[in-house]
């Protein structure tokens, strides 16, 4: 009797146990199960464009950082775009256009008349209208003076295909310049005064002459079978000779040196953008001209 | 009092093992063998040796844990518990008059006299009568005592299929993954996927076999179910880390199962009826007394059934069906066939749940698994040895993508043969084995995995295993191992030491192991798949070492009493050379892949009470993973070389509790489960990239649309909510005649209806969680 006994109160016990054992768990159950998938950031658009002193019109595109995928960018855009030149204070409001590429695709490109000037600074701002602030400055490299030694030339003057070499020296440049063009100026028929032909050059058979410049040096040798390609024969003659270098802005390198997509890409990687990812970068192009 | 301790380990005759084994790991084992051999060969003259079988007299099925004892005058105690055989082999006991006794929980127990003579190798087989009444049981091991959710010796817990049977699962068919899930340090991909990851481990670095075949993705689709329900389970040995040398090619753990054989007395078998599934089992002998077959078949119903009763599609089609011959062929010889085969198909994010236009792709994936095995086991009558052959044939096929025309396909198959020994000494068993293994690997991944092409590889795997059990100090037990395994055609070798050390006194046992594991053949799965369901196996790269572990384990169990059991165990594992995706910007279903190293520690505490009324257990476990990638664009990306972050399997607290009491003939269980949250990926958002090139005048913004682009935060830099699931339950069995019973239960899964999240599509924002309420419902008829 007394065993029926412990037994039926162990089992009372027991289901008491259980019982609150449920409710405790019942009430654990009800706490958020809610998740947010994108960080609280302070990263607002994605910027890219180059201020280039060539052009005329500068363009920059402006990418809203959404929390919604693959959403055309075909809607009016909040953001206002403009460029401050830091070293003399002038502010330009940019222009937004909608662009259809060629996929279908569509995407905010601001554009402004700006005329880009050597060794000043940018600061390219897109405000949204809530105040939020995406910017990225750019300074465009400084004007190099270029000195042109003489020409240690055997041909005669004015011959179409000139040999011998000359070196010019760009003071102030202490970059390797990201392009070296040489251009060979023919006289032609008075409608048409003027044919130029142009020579790539490898930046790599530059080198620095000093810390205080970069000297180049020209292989009008090396240049004949070029030039007897397109003018041979044509009885045209030589006019001059000019050299444009293309100097890229000085945060205008890949970390680690290798342009590879997959790794520049990554959000961060090689971006000037403050408040957001892109690259906003600018070019200097300058010019020497001589005759031989 | 003197115990001679002797065991043979359960899982010792199955697996693994060797043939053409390179120069010098085949000198360590060949001349570790002979030295052993020779040095314990004096042993042999001069003791007897009793072995022999235990099985139930009713179907002649063998019994598990079974405490074979010898009683000298002098009373002296020799002893040991039944393998997963039945087989017991007590050795090199002086020439002597013995009293034997064979006793386990729920037989009567069996005595008997014997005289050993010197040198004798004598054979008493043993049939015990099931029986009601409680009778003193003497353990004369604790190692064997190694079932029951505490139960815990130096990484390896056994399942037996009364622990399956406690954890309520939907319908009436219990189910080795529903008790597997439950276990602390196990993290499941959650109520759908079917995908496990064991004390730090992935599933591809977990080993499954099934009377010696190994399975690759045995585990269904819906969590609660695997290819062994516990119909056809004698018992599971579960290593979560440090197993012994027997088993390789896995770096995280084993799960080794053993079926039962059909009952060779009469027939049997069972049917069942739920929204889940539909199952049958019959069995019965062949030839009484000495060859049975055993046939299951479970086919799920929740694809027709489930959606009526939650309101929402359950996509889900599964099933598996096995059967087994054994044959008792003469003394000391036995014969069993395998064949199993299993499908499961389903929308891991059900499509109804995104938008066509945003989903871009078919989230359904599929898998079959199909293995047939032979196993042949000799017990020679003058040498003191077992010997095992397996012949084992399995193959797995996975695809994902829609049925008429999958995205991406990986086959695997694997075929050999392996043979283990067991050499019986005085102070020492020895096992050693060999096998050889064919496999072939064919992926089709329609441009996944940019590291791994299309392909179809053939690799030959041998293996070699030596391994000494020492008993020569009363309550403790040594073994001490080392595996070598080749992969000639990949230029991959490697030998592994392993140990396993247990003391055991009174209600107290201090264990440990540990050593160090490889893996040649390895998984990869795409972390943009939902819970990672699709596996391509391939070769571990060429020229690159193989991802390896080195585990350690130590673990103290207390067993206070016959109804109490408590344990802790903790342990370490060290990761080298994992490969996992590598992380891109790119919103692309392909992905590179990285090296990584990594560990995995934590603690795991189990405790168990078992006293009709009431059962009950609560398990926690604690872990802490640790990954550090090393993508060669990290220097660039984080400015440091590597980058160290919790993969998303890395759950920090994880409490199971389970409470089950006996009223009226009811049988009331409630089950609450508890994971905290997983490690994710969070984003700032997307926006469309244009690549800045050095060639600048190329970079027309005018033109260029760019490309759509991810922004990721800090890899698994937070964490999802935590899990939660309550799942309530009743079952009742009624008796229909002496040979028929019916069991009907009702219950329900996650009775909170919790909204545990599954899966967050980042770019659809399409949310799928895990199983809402789901009532169910079960009818079981069984006959015997």
């Amino acid at each position: 009797m007394s065993s029926l006994f412990l037994k039926s109160d162990l089992t009372k016990r027991t289901t008491r146990l259980l019982v609150v054992f449920v409710i405790a768990f019942a009430l654990s159950g009800c706490d958020g199960t809610e998740v947010d998938p994108f960080l609280s950031t302070d990263r607002y658009f994605s910027l890219y464009g180059s201020l280039d002193m060539q052009l005329k019109t500068q363009f920059l595109r402006v990418v809203q950082i959404d929390t919604l995928f693959g959403v055309d960018d075909d809607a009016p855009i909040d953001a206002v775009v403009r460029s401050i030149d830091l070293n003399d204070g002038v502010v330009e409001v940019w222009r937004d256009s909608l662009i259809t590429f060629a996929d279908g695709t569509h995407g905010h490109v601001f554009m402004s008349d700006l005329r880009i000037k050597s060794g000043h600074t940018y600061r390219i701002e897109v405000e949204r209208s809530d105040g939020a602030i995406t910017w990225a400055e750019t300074t465009v490299p400084s004007q190099p003076i270029a000195e042109v030694g003489p020409p240690d030339v055997t041909s005669p003057p004015e011959s179409p295909l000139p040999s011998g070499t000359q070196k010019v020296f760009w003071r102030g440049l202490t970059t390797e310049p990201h392009r070296v063009d040489l251009y060979y100026r023919y006289r032609s028929i008075p409608a048409n005064p003027f044919i130029d032909v142009r020579v790539p050059y490898s930046t790599q058979s530059s080198s620095p002459n000093t810390s205080e410049g970069w000297e180049i040096t020209v292989n009008y040798n090396q240049d004949r079978a070029v030039l007897n390609e397109e003018i041979g024969g044509t009885g045209l003659r030589l006019a001059g000779v000019a050299m444009q270098v293309i100097v890229l802005a000085e945060d205008w390198v890949p970390p680690g040196g290798v342009w590879d997509p997959e790794i520049l890409s990554q959000p961060g990687v090689f971006s000037n953008v403050t408040n957001g990812f892109g690259f906003v970068g600018s070019a200097g192009r300058y010019s020497a001209e001589w005759v031989l | 009092m003197k115990f001679g301790l002797r065991r043979l380990s359960r899982t010792s005759h199955r697996h693994s093992v060797w043939t053409s084994l390179s120069g010098r790991a085949g000198r360590v084992l060949v001349t570790g063998a002979a030295v052993l051999l020779s040095a314990t060969g004096s042993n042999a003259q001069t003791g007897a040796t009793l072995r022999g079988f235990v099985t139930d007299v009713s179907d002649g099925q063998p019994l598990i844990g079974v405490n074979v004892v010898l009683t000298a005058n002098d009373g002296t105690l020799f002893g040991m518990a039944t393998d997963a055989d039945g087989f017991y082999t007590i050795a090199q006991v002086p020439p002597a008059g013995y009293a034997v006794r064979a006793s386990f929980v729920g037989y009567l127990p069996f005595e008997s006299e014997i005289e050993l003579a010197a040198g004798e190798l004598a054979r008493l087989d043993v049939r015990l009568s099931p029986s009601a009444e409680v009778f003193d049981e003497v353990v004369v091991e604790a190692e064997s005592n190694t079932a029951g959710a505490a139960s815990l010796t130096a990484g390896l817990q056994s399942v037996r299929p009364v622990d399956i049977e406690r954890i309520p699962v939907p319908g009436v068919s219990p189910d080795l993954a529903a008790y597997i899930t439950k276990m602390p340090g196990v993290i499941s991909s959650g109520d759908r996927g079917g995908q496990l990851f064991i004390r730090g481990g992935t599933p591809t670095q977990n080993a499954v076999f099934l009377d010696g075949m190994l399975l690759y993705q045995p585990f269904h689709i819906l969590g609660f179910y695997s290819a062994f329900p516990s119909e056809i389970v004698s018992s599971a040995d579960v290593y979560a880390g440090g197993f012994g040398s027997e088993f390789g090619g896995r770096i995280s753990s084993v799960i080794d199962v053993a079926t039962r054989t059909g009952n060779k007395r009469g027939f049997a078998g069972s049917a069942s009826f739920s929204p889940f599934m539909a199952t049958g089992r019959v069995e019965g002998p062949i030839l009484p007394g000495s060859v049975s077959f055993l046939i299951s078949v479970r086919e799920s119903l929740v694809d027709d059934l489930g959606d009526d009763l939650v309101g929402e599609s359950m996509p889900y089609t599964f099933g598996d069906a096995f059967g087994k011959l054994h044959a008792n062929l003469s003394e000391g010889i036995q014969a069993s066939i395998s064949a199993i085969s299993t499908h499961d198909r389903g929308f891991i994010v059900p499509t109804d749940d995104i938008p066509p236009e945003l989903l871009g792709r078919s989230d359904q994936v599929s898998w079959v698994n199909q293995a047939v095995g032979a196993r042949y086991l000799v017990l020679p009558s003058s040498l003191p040895i077992l010997a095992e052959i397996l012949l084992s044939y399995s193959r797995l096929e996975n695809e994902f993508g829609p049925e008429e025309a999958p995205e991406r396909s990986s086959k695997v198959s694997r075929s050999g043969a392996a043979v283990n020994f067991t050499y019986f000494m005085r102070t020492i068993d020895m096992k050693f084995g060999l096998s050889v293994h064919s496999i072939t690997l064919d992926n089709n991944l329609g441009g996944q995995f940019q590291s791994v092409d299309d392909s179809k590889e053939f690799v030959t795997e041998g293996a070699a295993y030596l391994e000494t059990d020492i008993k020569g100090i009363p309550g403790v037990r040594v073994t001490l191992g080392s595996r070598a395994q080749t992969f000639p055609s990949v230029g991959h070798s490697s030998i592994e030491p392993r140990f396993k050390a247990i003391w055991q006194t009174g209600p107290h046992q201090l264990s440990a192991a540990g050593g160090l594991f490889t893996q040649e053949i390895v998984g990869l799965n795409d972390r943009r798949d939902a819970g990672d369901v699709f596996t391509a196996w391939t070769v571990s790269e060429r020229g690159l070492p193989a991802p390896e572990a080195r585990h350690a384990i130590l673990g103290y169990r207390l067993t206070p009493s016959r109804h109490v059991e408590m344990s802790i165990e903790g342990f370490y594992k060290d990761l080298g050379d994992l490969v996992i995706p590598e992380w891109t910007a790119y919103p692309r279903f392909t992905t590179n892949l990285q090296p990584a190293d990594g560990t995995a520690k934590g603690l795991d505490l189990r405790f168990e009470y078992d006293r009709r009324p009431l059962y009950g257990h609560v398990t926690y476990g604690l872990s802490d993973v640790d990954y550090k990638a090393r993508q060669a664009s990290l220097p660039v990306w984080y400015g440091s070389s590597s980058v160290a972050f919790n993969p998303p399997h890395d759950r920090t607290h994880q409490l199971n509790v389970l409470g089950s009491l006996h009223v009226s003939g009811f049988k009331f269980s409630a089950q609450w489960q508890f994971g905290s949250g997983l490690p994710y990926s969070q984003a700032a958002g997307f926006d469309d990239y244009i690549l800045v090139s050095d060639t600048f005048e190329e970079v027309d913004v005018r033109v260029e649309p760019g490309q759509e682009r991810v922004i990721y935060g800090q890899p698994y830099g937070d964490r999802l909510p935590d899990y939660q699931r309550l799942d309530l339950s009743v079952e009742r069995t009624f008796a229909i005649g002496r040979r028929v019973s019916s069991t009907f239960q009702a219950g329900v899964i996650n009775a909170l209806d919790r909204d545990n999240l599954f899966y967050l599509d980042l770019f659809t924002l399409a949310r799928v969680d895990q199983l809402p309420r789901f009532p169910s419902f079960g009818i079981k008829m069984e006959f015997r």
